[in-house]
């Protein structure tokens, strides 16, 4: 049982990071649109 | 049959409609506009935007588009407030708001057209807002570039201005949105801790793992509390200064005595803590917010809608000669010249011209008449030149023209309350006084007979049981779901209180020109006399009147195919001349065309309200007489007949002259008319109306109508109105048709229907509920529970209103 004093802080910890890169996206305005990117996939275009 | 309905923009087809081939197949357009921008995209290789748009496109402009010289845009001086360039590049990003952009594929469309412009290196253009941002390389590609291929596709581009508005909003959301992930996140982890010390309490844990556990969920927990939930906090807080009930103040005093009770029984290691029940409550309670949160702002834009009125660039005199300048670089005095089509920037006196000059005022009255300016009379900007060029002297610009007081009008229209949905606000306030008072008196009774512990649980479990989350979903749930019905009917609501408001109407007033008409003149009736051939007449007018930016010459440019005219003379006041098949022909005035009385009379009686121009040659003589009206739209009787049988009075509001807006009022029987009626004074009426307690529904579609739609309790505007109407409008009708306002009715009646159902459900619940809290029945995690079934039931009973129609049972 010891070993969930390592792992659940560590969870915690990888949560904060995903948190972090979660704010980063929003701040750089990646959520800002949510309609568009739903058609992109649509392209049967081979793109560069 | 040919199709009715123009392939592009759904405008209706003229008789003789043009045809282009779009991706192998016949297509029919309203205009050479709409041809050009279609065969545009069809040539990129981009018709797949035709499958994938999801709303109609706008009519392309008539004339042809930018006749103005777009390289101003190259200009540094006039690209200062919206581009930005990259340090160390030659890279430049541009911002722009672009009129037109409905849905994902218009979004699509610009960026795949956009893109394959060389040395263009990203472009985002956003749906939602109708921003676009564009990258690029200044040494490979220009602006004017750029811009040109985006009208060239059928919208109108402008420089982004400083629209505050739109970017505070953006703001909001974003913060939103971190706030929720920061409680989604939350919660997974502390209910993950949860669902092992539940374990603990059924088969036994050891005392240092629950303890561990616990902290551990104290840590995750604490963001949760104290970022995710501030919104509540600060919201009943300023309720609490303000003396008045707020929902959010249960919802606060829960989550704070929860989090205070289980931090104590943490750091004492004695009785149960409430985490997981916290963060399941801040988290559900956020996403509620988020997704009604994000109804509202589509398309409220504020600032924006005023530019696409007037144009963004105008040529200015500088010694005698004319140099392309940015509008907000005129400055009182100059003169600047306005070409025939193009539209006036601002407010001006007319200088020496030998003859008047002809603009056409539509946004100011709503006519579509063309008005005769004399030298030194003041001209409007926003008007259209419908004549020769013209000179003028600026008089006045930026925030002093007529235009912008009109939106001044407008949004002191909109700063004023709509009437508000008071009565479910003061069932609320009652609520929350009797939960509070509820919860605290079951607390101090717990605690007298079991103890603190025993006492605060209880509390929070009535406070959190008792929380409104269902009933506060149940309005919105049950309103985004009839937005989802209406815009799959191609209505656009705008301001979903508009539903709720909808119910209490006891006046209809329409405009007429652009809501009731068509805002266009059509061909009504040709006259001619004996063996005239009527198809020759009709293709001697279409082919004289291609050239003409006129708005007589729109309605007779497709009235048959036309042939080639040569020696082509357009004479203002007077008519069009030209040379076709051997002999000079003239449409236009009865002097110009040279027709005399007898044979006028000969042709009888042309009614008041009709347009009237007359077709003759030389050689000829008289060929007829073509009359022209603003059509009304069809469907329209039906549509009054229905609002008249449920009892609302029904008036006309128009800018137009006393004999046109009676033929029309007639024609509909509605109760009562009004010509001749400014935007100042529109506004005033249905002010009048609403204070005498009689609630207006209004529909519209000019700039002179926007504050009137503002202020009305329900406005409508028509999908082919202004911008600043539509953004000012609770609904916007964008099939363009009359007979949808009865549909916006039928489906509003369902929609309340709706409404109702959730508040009983979701309020019998909580009256059930309370006393089997109190009763010590329901722990916190139990409450937390119900409280999301509930909210599910609700939510789901509202999908059930996706499905709404007119016909269907609600």
């Amino acid at each position: 049982m010891q070993s969930i004093y390592l792992l659940i802080p560590l969870s915690v910890i990888l949560v904060a990071v995903a948190l972090g890169a979660f704010f980063w996206a929003v701040r750089s305005g990646q959520f800002d649109d949510l309609d568009s990117p739903a058609l992109d996939i649509l392209d049967d275009e081979v793109d560069d | 049959m040919r199709p009715e309905r123009c392939f592009h923009c759904s405008e209706p087809n003229p008789e003789r409609a043009p045809m282009a081939r779009i991706a192998g197949v016949e297509r029919y357009f309203c205009c050479h506009g709409c041809l050009a921008v279609a065969s545009f995209i069809d040539s990129s290789g981009l018709q797949a935007f035709y499958q994938r748009r999801s709303e109609q496109s706008k009519p392309a402009p008539y004339a042809a588009t930018n006749a103005f010289d777009l390289s101003a845009y190259d200009r540094p001086s006039f690209q200062r407030g919206f581009v930005d360039r990259r340090p160390d590049s030659a890279d430049c990003e541009a911002r722009l708001t672009i009129d037109g952009v409905n849905c994902g594929a218009c979004s699509w469309l610009i960026r795949k057209a956009v893109s394959e412009i060389e040395g263009v290196r990203a472009v985002e253009v956003n749906p939602a807002t109708g921003w676009a941002h564009i990258v690029f390389d200044s040494g490979q590609a220009k602006l004017s570039q750029i811009v040109g291929r985006i009208a060239k596709l059928g919208y109108q581009p402008a420089p982004a201005s400083e629209d505050r508005q739109t970017a505070r909003w953006l703001q909001q959301r974003r913060k939103a949105l971190a706030r929720l992930a920061v409680a989604g996140f939350g919660m997974m982890q502390v209910m993950t801790y949860a669902v092992a010390m539940y374990a603990g309490a059924f088969s036994g844990i050891d005392a240092n793992t629950e303890h561990f556990l616990r902290l551990i969920s104290l840590i995750v927990t604490t963001p949760v509390v104290f970022y995710s939930a501030v919104p509540f906090f600060t919201r009943a807080w300023a309720a609490v200064r303000k003396r008045s009930m707020s929902m959010d103040i249960p919802v606060s005093a829960a989550i704070l005595i929860a989090y205070v009770l289980s931090v104590a029984h943490t750091f004492l290691q004695v009785g149960d803590v409430y985490f997981d029940s916290i963060v399941m409550f801040v988290f559900l309670l956020s996403v509620a917010r988020f997704l009604v949160g994000g109804l509202n702002q589509r398309t409220r834009t504020d600032g924006l809608s005023i530019d696409s009125a007037t144009p963004s660039l105008c040529r200015r005199f500088c010694d005698q000669r004319l140099v392309t300048v940015g509008v907000d670089e005129l400055e009182v005095g100059d003169v600047i010249a306005v070409d025939r089509g193009e539209l006036v920037p601002a407010d001006g006196q007319l200088m020496d011209a030998h003859q008047p000059a002809h603009l056409q005022q539509a946004w100011l009255s709503g006519e579509s008449r063309v008005v005769k300016v004399k030298p030194g009379d003041r001209v409007l900007a926003g008007s259209r030149n419908v004549g020769d060029a013209v000179k003028l002297r600026v008089v006045a610009i930026g925030e002093q023209r007529s235009i912008s007081q009109i939106k001044a009008l407008y949004q002191r229209a909109l700063a004023k309350q709509p009437p508000a949905i008071e009565q479910i606000d003061a069932l609320a306030r009652w609520f929350v006084s009797i939960v509070l008072g509820v919860a605290l008196l079951g607390g101090i009774l717990w605690t007298a007979f079991g103890g603190y512990a025993k006492g605060l649980e209880i509390m929070v479990a009535v406070l959190i049981v008792s929380c409104p989350c269902a009933l506060s979903l149940a309005t919105p749930a049950a309103l985004a779901a009839v937005s989802g019905a209406l815009i799959r009917r191609g209505i656009l609501l705008a301001e979903p209180a508009a539903i709720e408001n909808l119910s209490a109407i006891q006046r209809l007033v329409l405009d007429k020109t652009g809501s009731l008409t068509t805002g266009q003149l059509a061909v009504e009736a040709i006259h001619t006399p004996p063996n005239v051939d009527v198809e020759w007449l009709k293709t001697v007018a279409a082919s004289l009147e291609q050239r003409s930016s006129h708005p007589i010459a729109m309605a007779l440019s497709g009235l048959a195919a036309p042939i080639a005219v040569t020696a082509w003379q357009e004479r203002i006041g007077g008519g069009v001349q030209g040379t076709l098949a051997g002999a000079r022909y003239r449409i236009g005035q009865p002097d110009f065309v040279g027709a005399n009385d007898a044979e006028r009379q000969a042709l009888g009686e042309v009614a008041s309200d009709r347009t009237v121009v007359w077709v003759g040659s030389d050689v000829h003589g008289l060929l007829g007489r073509i009359e022209l009206a603003d059509r009304l739209r069809p469907g329209v009787p039906s549509v009054v007949q229905y609002f008249s049988s449920l009892g609302m009075k029904i008036s006309i509001l128009s800018g137009d002259d006393e004999a046109i807006v009676r033929e029309v009022a007639e024609h509909c029987a509605v109760d009562e008319y009004f010509s001749r009626v400014s935007p100042s004074q529109k506004l005033a009426q249905i002010e009048a109306w609403q204070t005498d307690q009689q609630r207006v529904l209004f529909v519209g579609d000019g700039i002179n109508d926007a504050p009137a739609l503002a202020q009305a309790a329900v406005g409508v505007a028509m999908g082919s109105g202004s911008a600043m109407s539509r953004s000012g409008a609770d609904v916007i009708l964008l099939n363009d048709d009359l007979s949808d306002l009865v549909e916006l009715s039928t489906i509003a009646d369902k929609g309340r229907a709706l409404i109702r159902q959730n508040l009983w459900w979701a309020g019998g619940y909580n009256v059930m509920i309370i006393p089997a809290a109190l009763a010590g029945l329901v722990p916190p995690w139990l409450a937390a529970v119900g409280m999301s079934l509930s909210s599910l039931v609700v939510v789901l009973n509202s999908f059930r209103g996706r499905r709404l129609s007119s016909s269907s049972r609600a």
